[in-house]
């Protein structure tokens, strides 16, 4: 009975300490724009022009953003933008939504789509929502809201009780999981495989203790993957992939963590041992190309 | 002088009676439905009971609320605790549980009551203002405001 009167203590006092953490750090409010649902290859333009349903449905989810205090970034306005960069103009054609959402600087995206129902039985509105992590693609929060079925042609009522039933819903989980971010730090994707046309391998021993540059590497990511976390998929002669490294989503000062501040480091580290380093960076995936020898200054 | 101490001692009798009804021992229970849902203001059903009247509504009011806070209203808008990490025994909701819970009450109606040997039983219609409620908690520090 005492040492489970202790174990419960523990825990409550744990329990605090961790909430008391996640409560401390200052919010960093996450850049949101709410777009909607666009067929493959289609214009997110097209798509917001041609749906009034999805432009009403898009508003009051920006409502919902503003309510909680989150401004959200325009989708139109952001358009407006990128066409009036010369640099993309060529590209206009092409408004994709990979290539908004990854102009437009969202950390997160919601995608929209509603849709009209008619039966003799009355009239609904169904609304799909999905909120998408911009920077490595991963769903965060997905609901569909339904209105009731009524005896009106007023859709605009409609989709805002549709809306209306899962938005709180919707930003809630999202809050769940940004806690989940903040404790647990975001997953990126790390690969590492030597230059095709070199007798580095991964294999080779590179001090004097006998340890092999697989081993070392991995003991870097252990020492410097948020809280220790990581995962090492496999290892051959010419490749380690991580398939999960935990990166913090603020840094110790409170500004935001990026890539690149993890992907420096590791190449500083790969330098300090006598490698040069080619390194590509896409999304929350990280390739780095190994060869022998540190690049010229 | 006898009068005196009889009166002294009815007194404390019922000062003690007003005290037990006031410290009665209120638990959470998961009797609460989901209404409807109107902008901010959620409403919902709950059923509690107490030994006395006037602690009565208190308690549907609080078990409400609990719900709200703790554990979620299922089939409705907020089917996720408003607070995660914490439960009743947080000293930051002291406050909020034993007397500020009325500012997010913005309607409050019995539609049931029945009385058995001991206790009192009620079914409260209570209607709570989501958003300030939420303002008070990120004011108090005890959640985060929207954002990483």
């Amino acid at each position: 009975m005492r040492s489970f009167l202790r174990l419960l203590f523990t825990y409550s006092i744990f329990s605090i300490t961790l909430t008391a953490q996640v409560n401390n750090r200052p919010v960093v409010q996450p850049t949101i724009m709410v777009v909607p649902f666009a067929k493959e290859g289609e214009r997110l333009r097209t798509a917001y022009e041609n749906s009034e349903v999805n432009r009403i449905a898009i508003t009051k989810v920006k409502e919902a953003f503003d309510k909680r205090g989150v401004n959200t970034i325009d989708l139109i306005g952001k358009l407006k933008q990128t066409n009036n960069n010369t640099a993309l103009q060529q590209e206009q054609a092409n408004e994709t939504m990979d290539q908004v959402v990854s102009l437009s600087g969202a950390d997160i995206y919601v995608v929209v789509e509603a849709t009209r129902k008619y039966s003799p039985t009355g009239n609904s509105v169904t609304v799909i929502l999905t909120a998408y992590d911009a920077f490595s693609g991963e769903s965060l929060a997905n609901k569909v809201g339904n209105s009731p079925l009524i005896y009106t042609d007023n859709f605009d009522k409609l989709i805002e009780k549709a809306v209306e039933t899962e938005i709180d819903n919707l930003l809630n989980t999202l809050q769940e999981k940004f806690t989940i971010l903040l404790n647990e730090g975001r997953s990126i994707v790390v690969t590492i495989g030597v230059e095709s046309n070199t007798v580095l391998t991964l294999e080779k021993e590179i001090n004097d203790s006998g340890d092999l540059l697989s081993e070392v590497i991995e003991d870097w990511i252990k020492a410097n993957a948020f809280k220790g976390n990581y995962h090492l998929q496999g290892v051959t002669r010419n490749k380690m992939i991580f398939d999960i490294v935990k990166i913090p989503i603020h840094t110790p000062s409170g500004t935001n963590y990026r890539l690149r501040d993890f992907t420096s480091e590791l190449r500083k580290y790969l330098r300090s041992i006598n490698l040069s380093t080619r390194q590509t960076v896409q999304g929350n995936n990280v390739v780095f190309t190994l060869s022998e020898g540190k690049e010229k200054e | 002088m006898r009068g005196i101490v009889i009166c002294i001692l009815v007194l404390l009798i019922q000062a003690f009676d007003d005290a037990s009804a006031q410290t009665e021992k209120f638990q959470r229970n998961g009797l609460v439905e989901f209404i409807r849902s109107e902008g901010q203001v959620i409403t919902i059903s709950s059923k509690h009971y107490a030994k006395t009247k006037n602690i009565l509504k208190y308690h549907c009011e609080r078990n409400a609320l609990e719900n709200i806070l703790f554990r979620g209203i299922p089939n409705s808008n907020q089917t996720s605790p408003m607070i995660e990490g914490a439960n009743e025994l947080d000293a930051r909701l002291a406050e909020l549980l034993e007397s500020d819970y009325i500012q997010f009450i913005t309607n409050s109606q019995c539609v049931e009551s029945t009385k058995s040997k001991k206790f009192y039983y009620a079914t409260q219609i209570v209607s709570v203002d989501l958003q300030a409620l939420r303002k008070y908690l990120e004011d108090k520090k005890v959640i985060r405001k929207f954002g990483l």
